[in-house]
């Protein structure tokens, strides 16, 4: 690492109103100190190659997931049907490559969502404190009182009439994981608040948000981003144990999940049907949780040079 | 240590009320009119209103709810829309299954985790550590029912010593009940297992460099004995905290864990009722799922005051 960007981390560090014209060098050093660790190397190997299958899932795939090859039922993985099929015939690679493409939308836009209620009840409640904090941590609690599986089922049971299954499970996934953000972000707020700095800038006048914004915020990026990474692999566990129940993705979408649970009764004649899918979501989640357990050595202060 | 118990006490108060009031939310979020469902072709708005006024519908929200909530406490759960029985007796016959589950699978991920953790910290960076550990790490990233589909085509398909699914009760046969419920509970541990490992593992390695370590040995204690009697018991202390925080998971596991064992419990119980949108069971299924949960809690914290170290040194002291 050349001394010029552990400056510039520094200079970061201390003074967050440097923060955006520094990103670049920030991006470098966190990558710098990701390559040291070789299981965040292949967390980040795993998590582009899953990207990269998502995106080109119509280029990779030879078949489309749904289409029925006539008299070809319950075959063994061939170098014609690289996995095998599926019970009506289906190719079950193609389904495969298919289904990394909901777990990755459910993982990535349920995880967004949280963010995008958790982050901002998080700073109210922390900035303002009083009733505000008061009214908001015990409805975090409410929720926190619930094991996540069992909450994610209430939101789906509670809200599937009404909105298409996908959005059920997205909505479901966020509301779980709304307290860790507000947590995160109440906790920093609340300790940042007494900085001298922020005390500064108030007696600039600046508006409410505008210090919340400029100030605080960037004072948790790093516990969020670590949380953020390791929640998307535990949302792709949890979309797929919903969806395994029934209560997630439902067909003709393919989904690991889904296609995990209706390989069971079939498993004796052919067990391909469920290892296939089993593994694709184990190397999935593994791989956002070896990224993310990387960054969050990566982004430690006490680690530092 | 009283003083501790009864404040933990106390806090179950609030979080239980909270619990009833966001089931009773959910369940009224759902689509669907009770009302248009009880009367169907005889609809008229007299009927809907008198209606209304006999179920209390017509009251405001925070009455309903205390109505509801009184009903609950007398025991009256309501009936099953699908097979017209009484919902609380029924569910209360699956909880023992569900709880046996359970608590199978919190052993089979201590007993797996405490030998493997501490066989990984006296030889930290060796090539056991380093298998201990990766595998730890797979555990941590596989989906439960995936273990489960892969101990059945392994032990039931391929070597044929356990049976596929199903369960079957104590007083039926301890070796039976024990045959089924071994394979769920393995895979339902596992992941927690891995969990665990690492953090025995971790909490072992802080403990081994302590100086009171280092003195037993210099007393010649033998080093089998340091490890197990003098580390290990402090070593425990923080993975009884994560013990509490994986019940969570293994009960919302065992949801699952169960519809693919064909396990009659909770899990399956709550499922069935889903799908069926058999709304009186949905409900009661999560209070009760939900109960188990925070129970839980209260005796991992309740078990956490009763090792604390310093209640133990005390006594140590009096030897």
């Amino acid at each position: 690492m050349d001394a010029g960007k552990a400056v510039a981390l520094d200079t970061y560090v201390s003074d967050p109103l440097a923060e955006e014209f520094q990103t670049r060098s920030m991006l470098a050093i966190l990558f710098q100190r990701l390559k040291r660790s070789k299981s965040a190397v292949a967390g980040l190997i795993l998590v582009v190659a899953l990207l990269l299958v998502a995106i080109f899932a119509d280029v990779i795939a030879p078949a489309d997931p749904a289409e029925i090859f006539p008299g070809k039922a319950m075959q063994f993985p061939s170098r014609e049907h690289l996995m095998g099929t599926d019970q009506i015939g289906r190719d079950v690679f193609s389904r495969v490559v298919y289904g990394s493409r909901i777990s990755i939308m459910i993982g990535f836009s349920s995880t967004i969502l949280a963010m995008l209620i958790g982050i901002p009840l998080g700073i109210g409640s922390g900035y303002y404190g009083g009733a505000v904090d008061f009214i908001i941590m015990r409805v975090m609690d409410l929720i926190m009182a619930f094991p996540i599986f069992l909450l994610a089922i209430i939101a789906v049971v509670a809200i599937r009439d009404v909105i298409p299954p996908t959005f059920t499970v997205v909505i479901a996934l966020s509301i779980v994981r709304v307290p860790i953000y507000s947590r995160i972000v109440r906790g920093s707020v609340l300790s940042a608040k007494e900085n001298e700095y922020v005390e500064a800038v108030r007696a600039l006048a600046l508006k409410d948000w505008r210090i919340l914004y400029r100030h605080l915020l960037p004072n948790c990026m790093a516990p969020l981003i670590v949380t953020a990474t390791l929640a998307i692999g535990t949302a792709i566990l949890v979309e797929a144990s919903l969806s395994f129940l029934g209560l997630g993705t439902q067909p003709p979408t393919p989904s690991w999940g889904y296609d995990l649970k209706s390989s069971v009764p079939l498993i004796q004649i052919n067990p391909w049907l469920s290892i296939f899918p089993g593994v694709a979501i184990l190397l999935t989640v593994l791989g956002f949780n070896l990224f993310g357990d990387g960054l969050r050595d990566a982004l430690d202060p006490r680690l530092k040079q | 240590m009283k003083e501790y118990i009864i404040k933990r006490l106390v806090t179950v108060i609030p979080t239980v009320l909270g619990i009833t009031i966001v089931v009773f939310l959910a369940m009224r979020l759902i689509p669907g009119d009770p009302i248009d469902l009880i009367l169907a072709d005889d609809y008229s708005e007299e009927a809907r209103a008198q209606l209304e006024r006999e179920y209390g519908l017509d009251k405001p929200f925070h009455i309903q709810y205390v109505k509801w909530l009184w009903q609950m406490l007398q025991g009256n759960w309501g009936r099953s829309i699908l097979t017209d029985r009484p919902v609380l007796p029924d569910i209360l016959m699956k909880l023992p299954v569900s709880l046996e589950l359970i608590i199978a699978s919190m052993l089979v991920s201590l007993l797996i985790a405490i030998p493997a953790g501490i066989i990984s910290a006296t030889k930290p960076y060796s090539a056991r550590d380093y298998m201990a550990m990766t595998t730890a790490l797979v555990g941590n990233s596989v989906p439960d029912f995936f273990v489960g589909i892969l101990l059945v085509l392994l032990l039931s398909h391929t070597l044929g010593l356990l049976p596929v699914n199903g369960y079957v009760e104590v007083n039926d046969g301890l070796w039976q009940n024990l045959s089924h419920i071994i394979m769920p509970a393995l895979a339902l541990g596992f992941a927690r297992a891995a969990i665990l490992t690492r953090l025995v593992r971790a909490s072992m390695l802080e403990v081994l460099k302590l100086d009171y370590v280092t003195t037993a040995r210099a007393k010649g204690v033998r080093e089998r004995w340091v490890i197990l009697k003098h580390a290990l018991q402090n070593a425990l202390i923080p993975t009884v905290t994560v013990v509490g925080l994986q019940i969570g998971f293994i009960i919302g596991g065992a949801i699952v864990i169960e519809t693919v064992f064909t396990i009659p419990g909770l899990g399956q119980f709550g499922i069935d009722a889903i799908s069926g949108r058999d709304y009186p069971q949905v409900q009661a299924f999560i209070l009760v799922t939900a109960m188990v949960f925070v129970l839980s809690n209260l005796a991992v914290d309740l078990l956490y005051a009763v090792l604390d170290p310093r209640i133990s040194y005390a006594k140590k002291g009096s030897e």
